[in-house]
């Protein structure tokens, strides 16, 4: 999924945000994953410091990039890996389609990958007339619904069970049931003839290590195991940031990783694959494909300020804590990538044009930063892009710019703040003059020149009563 | 230029575009793995149990090799489980533990007369599938199994019903001290999981539900090391 600019954006989070049940299923999700994580991290005392321990690595990894990316390549390949590195999204699924087609495959298994959502994989295999399924819950509930998932944790966040149970008996024919187990277990049921059916299976990666050439794949279901165990060909997609030094690193993340994304103490699969079956051995794939996706990751790369969000677990963390997007849901930013960490990857993922608005769809309340399991300062970033997106970077996105009237007004603001009469006055004035305005007591759409204000914000109407402060927010 | 070299080349371009460059860290001053707590075999077994538990699996307790194969046989019997499938030990004499179990009067498969789409075939259809792991680790109650031809990955994925078989000398305190034990030789040999629990999905409202693609039941066969 590609963002489109920002009226789409805005049209789709306003749907979003008047949207009580929605509001609902988000609150109660976050609130759950919170309790989950509170557990998780209290009871390892390590935690703090394995964060730091953690950065420092991919720290390291980042500014070792180059050299540990040939290590990798040398090792897998040593090993009878092809990897293939690609240049943008069309490459990757060029390439991917490809290698499909050459072995006559006609049905793929997919596990959860956000990286082939970037790329837009699915359609790619489709148009090829290779049927491409999604094998995770919730990645299958939410193409059976043939929409893009909401959350790059937990696909299906939008959709309660009782949704869940109306989809499964609309399309897949079974009794209307909103039993959590007894869905999970037609999902089960469906998918294990395609799991066994399947000539390839495509997942994401969650580290690689140059060390050893060992690609690290975890999950919970059991369905990236199967993705890679049982098709004839098994192909892995992954960012450049992917790659670690060392095997051992990785005892300072796959724990910090489980606690923060799901409060668990490790997922309950952790697979560490070296590459194609042993001549004798009885499963495994018999081709072991590894795509390394640059897509503007070196664009990211190159700005001293981006370059820690590629430090990024994908633990999405983020999500949960960020009051926007607790709000909104995830698809209303209309991006693989939704969220916090969503809106700094973006604009370099998809484009300025595409993307550059997301930056701004933030409160900075800084929520994302104290949750980030690699304490990737998401608000300085946020900031940082939104310079980039104005002046900095020469108006990149189609933005109301008026640096030039904000600091006029800022002006007039710090001179009449000097008379606190005169702040008073100026109080009761602007409440008479914006009083035909309010609506349920909030300014929702101002004419002329504040018209920008009032399209991404509602505002309480100021009383006018006690000072220049207005009436508190309600 | 290659693709891998037009990459490379992008990749320094950027690192040097930015700050300056900072030296790679020197051998050694990378964080070194936590600790590992100094915990006696019964503790770290106690642990290992509670862990276990805790994620939705289930230890058996045996003082040695043949008590545990009959546990496993009254097991399977309670479970309504006629077939499994068992894989080569890495102590535990796993055609002596065939044997038993036929006795039994369960239908054990044999694994090493078949190739991939066969083997495949035939072990979606068993019941139960019993396989001796490498590690485990006490703290998280996960249990760590290398792959190889006589022991595949599949034995601990298809069958719905997973019996992993346990000595106890080999828990260790953490996952620091379990990938240590593994070293990197091992693992860019042969494939490994690590799994903690039967498979598991919140991906409806949050809710926990057990048995989702892979296993629906595990349970850890512990055999007590006596001389400890």
């Amino acid at each position: 999924m590609e963002p489109s600019g920002p009226d789409a954006f805005y049209a789709a989070a306003a749907r979003a945000a008047a949207d009580r049940e929605l509001n609902r299923k988000l609150e109660n999700a976050s609130t759950r994953h919170f309790e989950h994580l509170a557990v998780a991290v209290s009871e390892f005392a390590p935690y703090q410091s394995e964060r730091d321990a953690a950065r420092r690595i991919k720290e390291e990894s980042i500014e070792r990039l180059d050299e540990l990316l040939a290590e990798l390549k040398q090792r897998l390949e040593a090993r009878g890996v092809k990897v293939f590195f690609a240049e943008d999204a069309a490459a990757a699924r060029d390439y991917i389609v490809r290698v499909a087609r050459q072995a006559g495959v006609r049905r793929v298994v997919k596990g959860k990958s956000m990286t082939t959502e970037e790329i837009g994989l699915n359609p790619a295999l489709e148009q090829a007339g290779i049927e491409a399924v999604e094998t995770d819950l919730g990645e299958y509930i939410v193409q059976l619904r043939r929409e893009p998932p909401s959350h790059i944790i937990t696909p299906a966040i939008h959709l309660s069970k009782e949704d869940i149970g109306e989809l499964f008996a609309e399309k897949l024919g079974t009794a209307y049931t909103s039993d959590p187990p007894a869905l999970t277990a037609v999902a089960r049921e469906r998918l294990r003839e395609v799991f066994l059916s399947a000539g390839m299976g495509i997942t994401g990666v969650n580290f690689a290590v140059a060390e050893t050439g060992t690609l690290v794949v975890v999950e919970n279901e059991g369905n990236g195991r199967f993705c890679t165990t049982s098709p004839d060909i098994h192909v892995a997609v992954m960012g450049i940031e992917k790659v670690i030094p060392r095997f051992e690193d990785l005892s300072h993340f796959l724990e910090i990783l489980a606690r923060t994304a799901t409060g668990q103490r490790l997922t309950a699969y952790t697979s560490f694959l070296s590459g194609p079956r042993a001549a004798d051995d009885r499963d495994g794939p018999r081709e072991t494909h590894l795509v390394v996706l640059d897509n503007g990751r070196t664009r990211m790369l190159a700005d001293p300020v981006l370059r820690e969000a590629l430090y990024c677990l994908r633990c999405g963390a983020c999500l949960n804590a960020c009051p926007v997007y607790r709000h909104i849901g995830g698809h209303a930013y209309k991006s693989a990538y939704p969220g916090p960490i969503g809106s700094i990857v973006s604009p370099s993922l998809f484009g300025a044009g595409a993307a550059g608005h997301l930056p701004f769809a933030s409160t900075l309340c800084g929520a994302c930063k104290e949750v980030c399991p690699v304490k990737i300062d998401i608000p300085r970033i946020l900031l940082h892009l939104r310079w980039k997106m104005t002046e900095g970077g020469g108006g990149q996105v189609a933005w109301p710019q008026a640096p030039a009237r904000v600091r006029a007004a800022a002006g007039w603001f710090a001179r009449a703040a000097r008379y606190p009469s005169m702040m008073r006055a100026a109080g009761r004035i602007g409440a008479f003059l914006l009083k035909p305005f309010g609506h349920d007591g909030y300014l929702r759409r101002m004419p002329g020149p504040f018209a920008a204000w009032t399209r991404v914000r509602d505002f309480p109407v100021p009383s006018g009563g006690n000072g220049a402060s207005g009436r508190e927010t309600k | 230029m290659s693709s891998f070299d037009h990459l490379i080349s992008r990749i320094r371009q950027s690192l040097n575009s930015g700050a300056p460059r900072e030296p790679a860290a020197p051998n050694g001053a990378h964080p070194q793995p936590i600790a590992q707590p100094d915990l006696g075999g019964d503790e770290l077994r106690a642990q290992f149990v509670a862990a276990l538990t805790a994620v939705g699996g289930a230890a058996i307790e045996a003082a040695g090799e043949s008590e545990a194969i009959e546990k496993i046989a009254a097991l399977l019997r309670s479970r309504a489980a006629r077939s499994a499938a068992i894989g080569e030990g890495i102590t535990t004499d796993s055609a002596s533990a065939a044997a038993r179990l036929s006795h039994e009067g369960i239908n054990v498969s044999v694994l090493d007369t078949c190739g991939p789409a066969l083997f495949k075939e035939q072990l979606a259809r068993v019941d139960a599938g019993i396989v001796e792991v490498d590690y485990a680790i006490a703290a998280t109650g996960t249990l760590v199994m290398a792959a190889n031809s006589a022991r595949p990955r599949s034995l601990s994925l298809l069958p719905p019903i997973n019996i992993a078989i346990l000595r106890s000398d080999r828990i260790l305190p953490n996952l620091a001290a379990v990938l240590s034990s593994i070293g990197p030789q091992n693992i860019a040999a042969h494939p490994v999981v690590m799994v903690t629990g039967p498979s598991r999905t919140a991906d409806i409202e949050k809710r926990i539900v057990i048995g989702v693609h892979g296993p629906k039941e595990l349970y850890v066969a512990l055999i007590g090391d006596l001389r400890r």
